[in-house]
């Protein structure tokens, strides 16, 4: 009787161990996407000059003068349970200019970029102040160069010719800025 | 009665001096660099790859065995895949194959690498794809998990 107990117990340990033919380890493996936000102006940075041309007639405005040839791209990563990001753009150049309008267009977002992408607002009139442009940007990226992410219109024109006043040819300088 | 137990006895030895271990050295922590994006507008580089050693495995077994693998999400995002393959042989007296290219890792079991007796300081690579911009920022975990069977 108690060998058959000994046979017995052996005999399910012996079973039960043999069973047991896996062995495991294991390590971690840590990846980060950290957060990024950057914009470009394209196709270059290069300055957009913008010149009246004196009336045909005496007694006309000042034609209007436009400019769209730049593009604003950006790419942009957000956390989990980040907030979005904006864009603000202003003028940083310490010349005013009495009387002169300098009004920014952004088109809708436009390319072969993927994400959350950005909303225009529609319409500014550019100031010294920051002011938001393009709402909402997520994790996104535009693509890059000319016809990919928002168009940038510059429409410059008079609005007040009382106080209108020009001593020699300004330079504007703009500043694009993108943050949560 | 006493010969039945003898042999039981014999063979509990036998099976316990048939040791087998698997044993992991070292792990990967990759953070993205900033300079990944050259110009605004661009998506990441998206595919990402360790050191040709960046792990090591020891196994130790005296018969035939295989070894699979598989992850583990602890803080992970599906759409990032993880690859993984051996970059050399290791050191040992046994024999070592399989494995060379690379290999998905899953959340089951893959089969991964085939030999027999002991193979020490096996060194694995890993290679990460599919990472984009869209994917949240954040530091993604997952455990990466040998398992030996004898074959």
């Amino acid at each position: 009787m108690k060998y058959k107990l000994i046979i017995f117990t052996l005999f399910i340990l012996l079973i039960t161990n043999w069973g047991f033919s896996q062995t495991q380890t294991m390590h971690d493996l840590y990846f980060t996407i950290p957060e990024i936000a950057i914009l470009d102006i394209e196709p270059n940075t290069n300055d957009i000059i913008l010149d009246f041309n004196a009336p045909i007639e005496a007694g006309d405005q000042l034609e209007e003068l436009s400019d769209n040839t730049k593009w604003l791209n950006y790419t942009s990563t957000v956390t989990k349970s980040g907030l979005l990001k904006n864009i603000t753009a202003q003028i940083v150049s310490s010349i005013q200019i009495p009387g002169f309008k300098l009004e920014l267009i952004v088109s809708n977002y436009s390319g072969g970029g993927m994400g959350v992408l950005g909303t225009p607002v529609g319409i500014i009139d550019l100031t010294t102040t920051a002011q938001t442009i393009i709402t909402g940007i997520g994790g996104c990226y535009t693509n890059t160069g000319a016809n990919s992410g928002h168009r940038l219109e510059y429409n410059a024109s008079i609005n007040d010719y009382s106080i209108f006043e020009i001593s020699a040819t300004p330079t504007i300088d703009i500043i694009y800025t993108i943050s949560n | 009665m006493k010969s039945t137990l003898f042999t039981i006895i014999t063979l509990f030895f036998i099976q316990g001096a048939c040791t087998q271990s698997i044993i992991v050295t070292g792990q990967w922590n990759y953070t993205i660099p900033t300079t990944d994006i050259t110009e605004a507008g661009e998506d990441f580089t998206g595919t990402y790859t360790s050191s040709v050693n960046q792990v090591y495995l020891d196994i130790i077994y005296d018969n035939k065995w295989s070894v699979s693998v598989q992850k583990n999400n602890i803080d992970w995002n599906n759409k990032i895949k993880i690859w993984v393959h051996r970059t050399g042989n290791g050191f040992g007296t046994g024999k070592i194959k399989d494995g060379k290219r690379y290999k998905r890792i899953r959340n089951r079991d893959i089969k991964f690498i085939n030999g027999n007796r002991a193979r020490y300081s096996i060194p694995l690579q890993f290679r990460i794809r599919k990472v984009s911009v869209t994917l949240p920022a954040h530091n993604y975990v997952v455990e990466i998990i040998y398992t030996l069977t004898a074959t």
